[in-house]
């Protein structure tokens, strides 16, 4: 019995010791225009949503200055994946006929980041993306 | 019979005395500095040159300039301050709006269009916002929302506060075309002024060169065709009158 019980132990054990992925499961949460969520991938992901009839650009600047763009076609959803760190951030319309929104980003492993675009008349706002 | 040579055994290079380093203290770039380095990109002319640019409105101009330094010379753009970048992109825009309208002969390359910025749409996000009833149009698409939500605001980010944008839930709205067509903003008087004659030129005879001058064939190739038989004044001068104006040749 005593054989079982530690066998048992020792199944469980090795049980609560194998490598968890990293938690997915919270609620995403708001950070600037972002929903911040889990993901397993160690790399961020960026995932824009353009429910607009423009083109729009997703243009982040690393700390080093290097631009990534991600082109998102309207009506269409674009993934960029990214690596960790503080971003200078722009989102533009391809004909130039929307302003642009600008902001600064902190972007973590095993994180997703999704934002959704409209186009909204008027207005002058600054937005903060990250943690 | 084998030849022994003794040599000297090799010396190995005494190591080179380290020296401390020097601290260099490199001094931050002026806005004047990336204003010049920015001016010798060809890229940068291109953009400034093209229709794509030159037929928008001023503040999307701004925009376009502020893009094309993020991704040309975005380390040296995004040090600056908000108020430098802004200023940046203005002398830029001002650079190439004086040159425009110096080299241009064509009345529409200086065309320029009105501020838009009241009327321009902007792109606005999931999640935050606040209300910009007082700037829209009757007819705008206006996203509610998301009112109550906190907004986060980074004192290192929006390098052109006027070109920001606001964002609110999601509300699917159409873009307005708010971007004025280059025909809409011709300006009448000096158009009609130089209208070609027939359609066939552009091209404005100034008075000054009738004199060199002595067949109106000549005037007729240059598409002048309307002009009637001469008026001789005193001193023999043929005057030429036409829809274009009078031409004088003696």
């Amino acid at each position: 019995m005593k054989l079982r019980f530690a066998l048992f132990l020792l199944i469980f054990a090795a049980g609560c010791q194998s490598a968890a992925p990293p938690i997915t499961a919270a609620p995403p949460t708001r950070q600037g225009i972002f929903m911040v969520s889990g993901q397993d991938k160690r790399e961020p992901t960026v995932v824009v949503s353009n429910d607009t009839d423009a083109t729009l650009h997703l243009l982040m600047n690393n700390s080093e200055g290097k631009a990534l763009e991600l082109v998102v076609q309207p009506r269409s959803v674009g993934t960029l994946d990214v690596p960790k760190g503080h971003y200078e951030a722009k989102v533009y319309d391809d004909a130039g006929k929307v302003r642009s929104s600008y902001g600064s980003a902190d972007i973590a492993e095993y994180k997703e980041y999704r934002a959704e675009f409209i186009v909204e008349m008027g207005g002058t706002y600054h937005f903060h993306i990250g943690d | 019979m084998v030849l022994l040579e003794i040599r000297p055994k090799p010396v190995a290079a005494a190591p080179a005395p380290v020296t401390p380093a020097r601290s260099v203290t490199v001094l931050p770039k002026t806005v004047n500095d990336i204003f010049r380095e920015a001016w010798e990109h060809t890229s940068l002319h291109d953009l400034a040159s093209s229709d794509e640019y030159r037929f928008l409105p001023t503040g999307a101009q701004a925009d376009k300039l502020d893009t094309w330094c993020r991704m040309t010379i975005g380390k040296d753009y995004l040090a600056l301050g908000q108020n430098d970048r802004e200023r940046l992109v203005n002398d830029l825009q001002d650079e190439f709006r004086a040159s425009s309208q110096i080299a241009s002969l064509n009345p529409e390359s200086s065309r320029e269009s009105p501020d838009p910025l009241a009327s321009v749409p902007a792109i606005t996000g999931l999640g935050e916002g606040k209300s910009a009833a007082s700037s829209q149009p009757p007819n705008a698409s206006i996203a509610k929302p998301l009112a109550g939500l906190p907004t986060q605001t980074s004192p290192s980010a929006s390098p052109v506060p006027s070109q920001g944008g606001q964002v609110s839930p999601q509300v699917n709205g159409p873009i307005p075309s708010t971007n004025p067509s280059p025909a809409t903003n011709a300006p009448a008087g000096p158009v009609a002024q130089n209208a070609p004659i027939e359609g066939s030129s552009t091209y404005e005879y100034p008075e000054q060169q009738a004199h060199d001058l002595d067949d109106l064939d000549v005037l007729r190739s240059l598409h002048f065709k309307p002009y009637g038989p001469p008026r001789i004044e005193p001193g023999g001068v043929r005057v030429y009158t036409g829809p274009s104006g009078t031409v004088r040749i003696r």
